[in-house]
């Protein structure tokens, strides 16, 4: 009796195991239909591509979510479900790219050394703004990755550029710069990028400095806001110039809007921070910078001259810098050091040469920085022409 | 004269109506982003209209769609893209399920449904790609030029001459150039890349124009020159990493 009442216990519990296992499925299956049915009936109904976008995802089937998302971000770009959903999946579902930006140009500065001329005349110091002119060749390659490891979306950046000029060797330059990282896609479809950064400089063919650093990036699919930059880093110069190594702690953000004035055209406006904390107490070691960078594109027209647009660009860019407890010996020296630099300039963009991914810049910028220290203020007219193909 | 200007407006509406009704309704415009054509009843597509068996959709310049099928199947139709909805049946009760789409010219991304894997056709002048599971980017440039990047899934592509090429790779391009064999590789071009911009988002213009890079100065100090004494400012700080 006892092992008859124990078989038909077994087969009760038996029975249901499988329809249990199968009914969160179907569950599921039928959810996802019937967020369908509600989309198809009406597929600007933002409640209803959330919830068929959820649906899906609880189905396993990240496609269907992410055109439902994308439906939803489009009716609705201000939804942030829709923008964090469709940013997360994008992280995943989005193939790897590289970009690789190489880039050739010519300069010329009229001050090539950034130098005052200080014409001593008894106790009267008469300051000439500029030095000696130069023109240099310069070359850059970038490479942007972006690829999925173990799951986890990363971006790596490479730098390398250097320029050569022909009246002073002296004045060559060559920096180079990795950084790397893994993308999460946070709140409100913001995507939060923290990266291990490290750059090295060389002036004249010899180490300049080296630098290590950590940074982490906010990218905002919506609004004014595009991109929030927050760093920390640590330097090391040559040897000779050891009172200088010290660390830094920066923030960049950066503004953007398209059709401003009109259709195509876009402004930019890019806010920044430095703190620079040298190792020595005194001198030009320890400062704060601030400065903001205004740019605005403008289409002129196109096809012309082979490129398939050409584009007008001012800009504006405003800094000051303010240093602690500077240094130097002379009569006309006005307090604690403090210096503002000007640069006004525009930038003629062709885009797209021959139907090739080739971009050529043509510039003009006059850098004009006062300081209220003798002997540091300076005055350079700087122009060129360089072209990035990106491959 | 008064009168006869209802009347023709009332059978214009009457043919059109009609001929809407004769169409097999296959899905839904389910966004419309500024100028997009439908072949059927020569209409401006607006969110929520229905779409048809053998419609032609086009989109302008900055316009964009995408369409929702019966089956969940989806097409991102990009900006100055054209394509054709040839077939489609879906009917999971009695099976014989299959929907077909011709691809003029443009960007676009399909996004596979509920049918059977076999039963998708996608047709571009270069050939005709199948689906397993997919989600697929398709380029079709004025030239003839055809670009395919598989994004999740699978595909086989067949050329016009029957070369089969699969792609089983998320990540994988196939370019085909008019009168050439394909070649496969792991990259779009940057001109690939921008034509796919327009799919979802549009792309800024201090994206596409990077500027130049700046180069970090020497901090050379109090160097004399000719008859006075020369100081420089140089000292930039190394805190670029951007």
């Amino acid at each position: 009796m006892h092992r008859l009442l124990f078989a038909s216990l077994m087969t009760l519990m038996s029975v249901p195991l499988p329809a249990m296992a199968q009914a969160p499925a179907s569950a599921a299956a039928a959810d996802l239909q019937s967020a369908f049915d509600r989309v198809i009936a009406n597929p600007a109904d933002v409640a209803a591509n959330l919830r068929y976008g959820r649906a899906a995802e609880a189905a396993g089937q990240p496609r269907k979510a992410l055109a439902a998302y994308e439906r939803a971000a489009t009716h609705a770009p201000d939804n942030e479900e829709a923008q964090a959903a469709l940013r997360r999946l994008k992280l995943v579902i989005e193939p790897s790219t590289t970009r690789i930006l190489v880039g050739f140009g010519m300069g010329f500065d009229s001050n090539a050394e950034y130098q005052t001329r200080q014409l001593n005349s008894g106790t009267l110091i008469t300051e000439r703004l500029g030095g000696g002119s130069d023109v240099n060749a310069n070359a850059s390659l970038r490479v942007i990755d972006e690829r999925l490891i173990d799951g986890r979306r990363w971006r790596s950046r490479a730098n390398i550029f250097g320029d050569f000029h022909i009246r002073g060797r002296n004045r060559d330059g060559h920096y180079a710069s990795v950084e790397t990282g893994p993308m999460f896609a946070g709140w409100n479809g913001v995507m939060i990028s923290p990266s291990l950064a490290a750059e090295v400089g060389f002036a004249d063919y010899k180490h300049l400095f080296h630098s290590l650093g950590l940074a982490v990036t906010a990218e905002f699919p919506q609004g004014y806001l595009k991109r929030l930059r927050l760093g920390f880093a640590g330097t090391r110069f040559e040897p000779s110039l050891a009172p200088r190594n010290g660390y830094s702690f920066s923030g960049k953000a950066e503004f953007g809007a398209s059709d401003v004035a009109f259709r195509g055209d876009a402004m930019h406006l890019t806010p920044y921070a430095v703190r620079y904390q040298g190792a020595a107490t005194t001198g030009e070691e320890t400062y704060t910078e601030a400065g903001v960078r205004l740019a605005y594109i403008a289409p002129l027209g196109g096809p012309a001259l082979g490129f398939s647009g050409i584009f007008l660009s001012p800009e504006f860019t405003v800094t000051g810098r303010w240093y602690d407890g500077f240094e130097a010996a002379s009569t006309v020296n006005l307090g604690s050091r403090q210096d503002y630099r000007l640069i006004p300039g525009i930038r003629l963009i062709g885009s797209e040469f021959l139907g090739k991914a080739v971009t050529t810049f043509v510039y003009y910028e006059f850098d004009r920085l006062r300081s209220n220290y003798a002997g540091h203020s300076h005055n350079n007219h700087r122009a060129g022409v360089h072209v990035v193909a990106e491959f | 004269m008064r009168r006869s200007i209802p009347i023709a407006a009332f059978a214009f509406l009457t043919v059109c109506g009609t001929a809407l009704a004769q169409q097999v309704d296959v899905g839904v415009a389910s966004t419309v982003v500024n100028r997009v054509q439908g072949s059927v009843g020569a209409r401006a597509l607006k969110t929520g209209d229905r779409i048809f068996q053998n419609e032609n959709i086009e989109t302008g310049a900055d316009s964009r769609s995408q369409l929702l099928f019966r089956d969940e199947t989806v097409l991102n139709v990009g900006p100055d893209s054209r394509v054709t909805l040839d077939r489609f049946v879906y009917d999971p009760a009695r099976g014989g399920s299959g929907a077909a789409v011709s691809v003029g010219r443009g960007a676009l991304r399909f996004i596979s449904g509920n049918m059977p894997s076999q039963s998708y056709e996608i047709r571009t002048p270069a050939g005709s790609i199948g689906v397993r599971g997919t989600i697929v980017d398709i380029i079709v440039y004025e030239n003839g030029e055809v670009v395919l990047q598989l994004i999740e899934g699978a595909l086989t592509f067949v050329d016009l001459n029957g070369r089969t090429v699969s792609l089983g790779k998320p990540g994988q391009v196939y370019i085909l150039l008019p009168g050439q064999e394909g070649t496969l590789g792991n990259t779009l071009r940057p001109k690939d890349r921008r034509r796919l911009a327009g799919l979802n988002t549009a792309i800024t213009l201090d994206e596409l124009f990077p500027r130049p890079p700046q180069l970090p100065r020497s901090p050379v100090t109090n160097r004399p020159q000719g008859g006075g004494t020369t100081t420089t400012t140089s000292s930039d700080p190394p805190t670029t990493f951007d």
